[in-house]
């Protein structure tokens, strides 16, 4: 039925409002200490979030404990042929989402398990990607109170 | 008046010379001759007489003390010697004008001789005929004209010592005595000083001794030198044993040992049957009660018409450690009961009190007294009149009373409260407690607002609006066989105080959706809140968010819908944040192919929160809140496969202050919303 929804990265891209690459205030890094995992092992993706101003801002953080980082980072997966991986998790909503203060130059990390987000059993190579959710509460025009900022791809090797 | 003034010229006009020394300079400068004593610059030396009580026609070695130790001993070592009478004496300059004609200074006023560098001494002889008046000894120094005075004497008979008795037992009439009985003797001997003796002298003193007690003596006179009359009275309980009588006379110039005589008398025991109180009726009393027919039962009470000199009426004490209970209007009704009324001082302490019949040998406590009861915080009393220090909603306040439980269980009559009862004005609460979301437990969490408990001993409260605010306490015992009787109330006015100008403003509230896999619903909104804490008071301030519901619809393409439903419960976490700002952004992310639309209503309450810190109990508490609803639905537009059709918003309320606190039985997260959905 939606299939038709089956977007490439580069359609996601375009699609979700972002920030001109000299005004992002944020760098967004993933990293993976389980670059190279068995199937079936629970494959991590850390996300730091670094503050390339020069004035403390505010990034979203789920409500609870670490470990929930999707809620807050819009998270896509691909096989080596570039198909996206479908969601396994279900509903997935955020009663809440506060935000945290971060000092110029300071970064603050958080992680997900990806492997219970999207099934990676099957042994090959994936490339991950993220878009950070960033609300800058009390900007003038409210309409670009929400962004979104791309992180680096990252690969992750699924063995038998 | 003797007055010569001028410069001091030798020993021969010795006291002319004094006169002008203790006129016009009593401080005169050191000479260079030989000193009887070095003087202290601007102090007049006060000399001690020894014996300072002289009779007339006696004569004495007196010495003379001089604290400041300075006399000396080197040639020529001589002081001259005055005797005046204290009348003259003028204290501000140190000058006199009449020597004491009766007193005679031998062999001259120049005999003081050294002893020590703090005594000289001097010889001086009064004449028979000398009057009652006081006197006083100063001193000339004839080698640099220094004076020292006064020193105070008496001529007085008085100081004559005189020896009463000798006593024999036949000195005595009557000499047997019977316990318990007032029995008026007479003493003959001699040597008594008489009560109102012309010479003022002090009279002679009698005493009673038996056993290890003394005999009392209800009343006394000295009628001559030669008898003495006394009213005595030896304990009811006294067995036979003999009494030793002692007349003294006091020493003037040695007052520490006086000058005595004495023989004995006998005691016999009492054929009157000694009573005894069983039982008292009521027998628990409150502090700063009176108690009128307060009935005491027992054996061998004497009424007033039987009573007999030998066995007078029953008389009735009450007996404390304190002392604060008395006994009046004592009746004695029959040979078992008597009847009173008995006052306990409102200052009394919780004790026991024994109702004591004259003569009763094994009298025991039967009765309690129970103080008024008091308020304490961190062990000081701040009932009325002493006020407690000011506090802050949310500190803990914890008052103690008095009297303990541990006090009214050791009491003759052991007791138990039947009743504790405090009434605290104001909102208050007992405890907020408060249990968090655990990562193992997420939803797991719990809050709530405990009633002050207000039946026992002890109070912890906590205020949650300001005000000035009384607090009271009574206390309610029940004695055994009796009915509740309840004690005065105690009270102490609390000030609480709050922080001030507390507003919350809400803003940034927005609704979007985002159309990327996996497509999301989001809303924003955040808050800033002022307020001013009491002053010397910082304390924390602190986000708690309730979710009062959360509806959310959705759609899929094959006609069915789901609803996950949520609320109230805790919003995630304890607390949501600190400080004076917070924001929230929910959102909901559609993540299966088949949904077709979604529809989502939640309800959030914010409070704000401050809890003082002032102490490691403190709560935090409310001081208003927000309710604010994000709406929002998107729909999947089958022609144009594409999802659209978006409509939602996010809205708040005012800010509403409130003292009420957030309570809840569990919390909510994403995942349990995400469970509960059918």
């Amino acid at each position: 039925m939606r299939s038709a929804m089956t977007l490439t990265l580069l359609a996601v891209t375009l699609q979700i409002p972002s920030f001109a690459q000299q005004n992002v205030p944020v760098k967004v890094t993933i990293t993976s200490p389980t670059p190279v995992a068995k199937s079936g092992a629970p494959i991590r993706i850390d996300v730091s979030v670094l503050n390339l101003s020069d004035h403390v801002i505010k990034i979203l953080k789920p409500l609870g404990f670490d470990g929930q980082a999707e809620f807050v980072n819009h998270v896509q997966v691909y096989d080596a042929q570039g198909k996206p991986l479908v969601w396994i998790a279900g509903r997935h909503s955020a009663v809440s989402r506060k935000t945290i203060s971060v000092e110029p130059g300071k970064s603050e990390s958080d992680f997900m398990i990806l492997s219970n987000l999207y099934d990676m059993t099957k042994p090959g190579r994936y490339k991950v990607a993220i878009r950070h959710e960033l609300i800058q509460f009390g900007t003038p025009r409210i309409e670009d109170m929400r962004s979104f900022v791309p992180s680096n791809t990252l690969d992750i090797t699924v063995t038998d | 008046m003797r007055k010569a003034p001028g410069t001091p010229i030798g020993h021969a006009v010795a006291k002319t010379i004094l006169l002008s020394v203790f006129l016009f300079s009593p401080l005169l400068a050191p000479m260079s001759r030989a000193q009887c004593y070095n003087p202290v610059p601007n102090q007049i030396p006060q000399l001690s007489i020894s014996p300072s009580y002289w009779a007339p026609g006696h004569s004495y070695t007196v010495t003379v003390t001089n604290p400041q130790g300075n006399f000396l001993s080197e040639p020529p070592n001589w002081a001259s010697v005055f005797v005046i009478t204290q009348a003259s004496y003028n204290q501000g300059n140190g000058s006199y004008t009449t020597e004491d004609p009766n007193v005679a200074v031998t062999p001259n006023n120049s005999g003081a001789v050294y002893i020590s560098p703090t005594q000289i001494a001097f010889n001086i002889t009064v004449a028979a005929n000398a009057p009652n008046e006081p006197d006083a000894v100063v001193f000339w120094c004839s080698g640099n004209g220094a004076v020292m005075g006064p020193g105070s004497v008496n001529i007085t008979p008085c100081a004559t010592p005189v020896t009463p008795g000798p006593l024999t037992p036949a000195s005595i009439q009557p000499d047997t005595w019977i316990a318990g009985q007032q029995t008026t003797i007479t003493i003959t001997g001699t040597g008594f000083i008489p009560n109102g003796n012309t010479n003022g002298c002090q009279s002679t003193s009698l005493s009673i001794t038996a056993g290890t007690e003394n005999v009392s003596i209800l009343s006394m006179n000295v009628v001559s030198s030669t008898q003495i009359t006394a009213t005595v009275q030896p304990l009811i309980t006294d067995p036979a044993e003999t009494a030793t009588v002692m007349v003294s006379n006091y020493q003037y110039n040695n007052p520490n040992v006086p000058l005595t005589s004495s023989t004995t008398a006998q005691i016999v025991p009492t054929t009157c049957p000694l009573p005894h109180i069983a039982a008292v009726s009521p027998n628990v009393w409150f502090a700063g009660n009176t108690y009128r027919n307060v009935t005491f039962t027992g054996t061998n009470f004497t009424t007033s018409s039987k009573a007999t000199k030998i066995c007078p009426a029953t008389t009735v004490s009450i007996a404390t450690a304190g002392g604060e209970v008395t006994i009046s209007g004592v009746s004695v009704s029959s040979a078992t009961k008597i009847t009173g009324t008995v006052k306990v001082a409102s200052y009394a302490s919780t004790e026991g009190a024994t109702a004591v019949a004259y003569g009763d040998t094994a009298p025991t406590p039967d009765a309690d007294v129970l103080e008024a009861p008091d308020v304490e915080w961190n062990g000081a009393s701040v009932s009325l009149p002493d006020s407690p220090p000011p506090v802050v909603v949310g500190q803990t306040v914890t008052l103690t009373t008095t009297p303990l439980t541990v006090s009214l269980a050791a009491l003759p009559i052991p007791l138990t409260f039947s009743q504790n009862t405090w009434v605290v004005k104001g909102t208050n609460i007992g405890g907020y407690v408060v249990q968090p979301p655990s990562k193992s437990f997420p939803t797991q969490s719990t809050a709530t607002a405990l009633n002050t408990v207000l039946n026992k001993p002890e109070l912890t409260t906590y205020w949650l609006l300001p005000g000035a605010l009384p607090v009271t306490y009574s206390y309610c015992v029940t004695p055994s066989g009796g009915s509740k009787i309840c004690s005065s109330t105690a009270t102490a006015n609390f000030e609480v105080s709050a922080p001030t100008g507390v507003s919350v403003t809400s803003s940034d509230k927005t609704f979007g959706a985002v159309y990327v896999p996996p497509e999301t619903l989001g809303w924003t909104i955040s808050f800033e809140a002022s307020a001013t804490s009491p002053p010397g008071v910082g304390g924390k301030y602190q986000w708690v968010q309730i979710v009062n519901s959360v509806t959310d619809y959705d759609y899929y393409s094959d006609g069915s819908k789901k609803t996950c439903t949520g609320g109230p419960a805790l919003d995630t976490s304890y607390p949501y944040g600190t400080g004076l700002t917070a924001d929230d952004s929910p959102s909901d992310a559609i993540s299966d192919t088949n949904e077709s639309g979604v529809n989502d209503t939640r309800n959030f309450q914010m409070y704000l929160m401050w809890n003082p810190q002032t102490d490691s109990t403190s709560i935090p508490v409310s001081l208003g809140s927000v309710s604010w609803t994000a709406t929002g639905a998107i729909s999947f537009d089958f022609q144009t496969n594409t999802w659209g059709e978006e409509s939602g918003a996010t809205t708040a309320g005012s800010f509403a202050a409130s003292s009420t606190e957030p309570q809840w039985g569990s919390a909510i997260t994403g995942a349990s919303l995400d469970a509960n959905c059918h």
